[in-house]
């Protein structure tokens, strides 16, 4: 039994990302998104029996599912906590198939303390390698990713200037994107190189800025999608890989699951990369996007500095790549940024991604990222 | 007086930092396969089985990645900006990490020989930690 092309995405809704919580909770979050994306659907809440809720960075409860089916008001016959919003589509599919349910909303919101990373302690992020990483000041994402693009540099000769230059073509996007937190102002590979150092060789623009935010969307077979005006966004592809916590027992740093993750995705859809109108990856560092696409078999190991600075990443450009500006340029919300990634892809393949409609777009890749590059999923998306 | 983090200790791990105040570095390593392993856990992560000794190594390392991190991660490490947080491949196999004390922020470089050493913190407890083999760099 496979899940290819048996549900689509029939509606989805997305938060406007902001710096500050303002009156807004996760739950509050999830609720406006979430029955936004019912009724764009074309669904009454009544018939929503699944839910998927992201997990919360700001109240991370162990029963936040049914905290969120209670606050949204749902029946469901198939509920659960997940971190990676492409894992949810997958889940929510797999649930429908198994015949659990018919309808299922996946929603993620979140709320951003920015003073959460600076407690005395103990580290806000309890893990399996806190008492042996934590004491050397590994607390949070931006070191790990550091080490991983130094050894990428250091085994492929990748450049700076490459690696900013995925931060500039993103901020092209997020500048055709009405609703990204940093979509004012084009910047230049000089002004990322420019910026102020956070972890050698990471610089501030090319790390992701956590924020309130949120969105939903909703999961049906096929069939049900029809009760829907958009055009149905077909699930054709998953895969899912993952095998380590701690990153110092990281075999490689430059070899991540996304290999297995996307392999599997594109296998189960019988497509390969070169069918992608676009790609849209998680970005949390941009030595992220380069391993993804190297991994993913958009370019051979270890040429993703050379590819991302040949090519156009922008949604004009023959790569188009994290056309919303990625969670560089639009903004990480919470735990779950990787739904932007998830929803962007969506909204291209609905037609509906208004100045920065990639024309024509009918294929798209996804892929969420978990941990410090330590598990991975990716979806192969399709239309018409 | 130095702040910085105190590792809350397992008792899987107990005997990994009590040989650390006595400046031994240890690790466990399998009597059936050989198998060295970091961190310390209860089944060998090669072959699965529980005989597992603690066995002192060199402290010999090479630094396998590294970052010089300018944003602390908490209000302890405020004063220690810029520090060097490392991977280190220890020359038994496994990788654990660290910061380079005693090494100039410039002679940093992935494949860099390190010696393991020890750093004091709060309440003379000492933390494992690496420099430069020959020191300075």
């Amino acid at each position: 039994m496979s899940i290819s092309g048996k549900v689509a995405v029939s509606g989805f809704a997305e938060m406007q990302p902001q710096k500050s919580p303002g009156d807004h909770t996760p739950l509050s979050i999830a609720a406006d998104v979430g029955l936004e994306a019912i009724a764009d659907a074309g669904l009454e809440k009544a018939e929503i029996d699944g839910l998927i809720v992201g997990s919360s960075i700001s109240n991370p409860g162990w029963y936040w599912s049914l905290a969120a089916a209670e606050y949204l008001g749902l029946k469901t016959k198939f509920l659960q906590q997940y971190l990676m919003p492409t894992g949810m589509l997958w889940r929510a599919a797999a649930a429908i198939e198994a015949g659990l349910c018919n309808n299922v909303l996946c929603v993620v919101g979140d709320t951003w303390d920015s003073k959460l990373l600076m407690k005395k302690g103990p580290p806000p992020f309890p893990y399996l390698g806190e008492e042996m990483e934590a004491p050397y000041g590994v607390v949070g994402a931006p070191p790990g990713y550091a080490m991983i693009t130094r050894r990428h540099m250091h085994e492929f000769g990748t450049t700076a200037e490459q690696l900013a230059k995925v931060a500039v073509d993103q901020r092209y996007n997020a500048c055709h994107n009405p609703t990204a937190l940093f979509g004012h102002k084009e910047i230049g590979i000089e002004d990322v190189l420019a910026s102020r150092m956070i972890c050698d060789p990471v610089h501030l623009l090319e790390a992701v800025s956590p924020c309130t935010g949120g969105a939903a969307f909703v999961v049906t077979s096929v069939e049900g999608a029809k009760r829907s005006d958009n055009p149905p966004v077909v699930l054709l592809g998953a895969g899912e890989a993952g095998n380590r916590w701690s990153l110092a027992a990281a075999k490689s740093l430059t070899t991540s699951p996304v290999k297995e993750s996307a392999e599997g995705a594109f296998k189960m859809a019988g497509l390969t990369p070169a069918d992608m109108d676009f790609a849209q990856l998680y970005d949390c560092f941009t030595a992220v996007v380069i391993i993804s696409l190297e991994d993913a078999g958009f370019c051979a190991k270890g040429e993703g500095g050379r590819f991302v600075e040949a090519n156009d990443l922008t949604f004009k450009g023959n790569s188009p790549c994290n056309t919303h500006g990625g969670q560089l340029s639009f903004g990480q919300p919470g735990i779950g940024g990787g739904m932007s990634q998830v929803v962007e892809a969506i909204r291209q393949l609905m037609g509906r991604g208004g100045a920065r409609q990639v024309q024509g777009a009918t294929r798209g890749f996804v892929n969420n990222n978990g941990g410090i590059m330590a598990k991975e999923c990716s979806l192969v998306l399709g239309v018409g | 007086m130095n702040t910085k983090p105190i590792p809350e200790m397992s008792d899987l791990s107990r005997h990994y930092w009590e040989q650390a105040q006595r400046e031994a570095l240890v690790l466990q390593r399998c009597t059936r396969c050989g198998t060295y392993q970091f961190y310390p856990r209860a089944w060998c992560t090669s072959c699965f089985c529980q005989e597992l000794e603690w066995t002192p190594v060199s402290g010999r390392a090479e630094v396998f990645s590294f970052s010089i991190v300018h944003y602390p991660p908490f209000e302890s490490y405020t004063d220690s900006v810029p520090y060097i947080l490392a991977t280190v491949k220890l020359e038994e196999g496994p990788q654990m990490m660290c910061n380079l004390l005693e090494c100039d922020l410039d002679a940093v470089r992935v494949g860099l020989p390190v010696q393991v050493c020890y750093e004091v913190r709060e309440g003379d407890f000492k933390v494992p930690q690496f420099r430069p083999v020959g020191g300075g760099a």
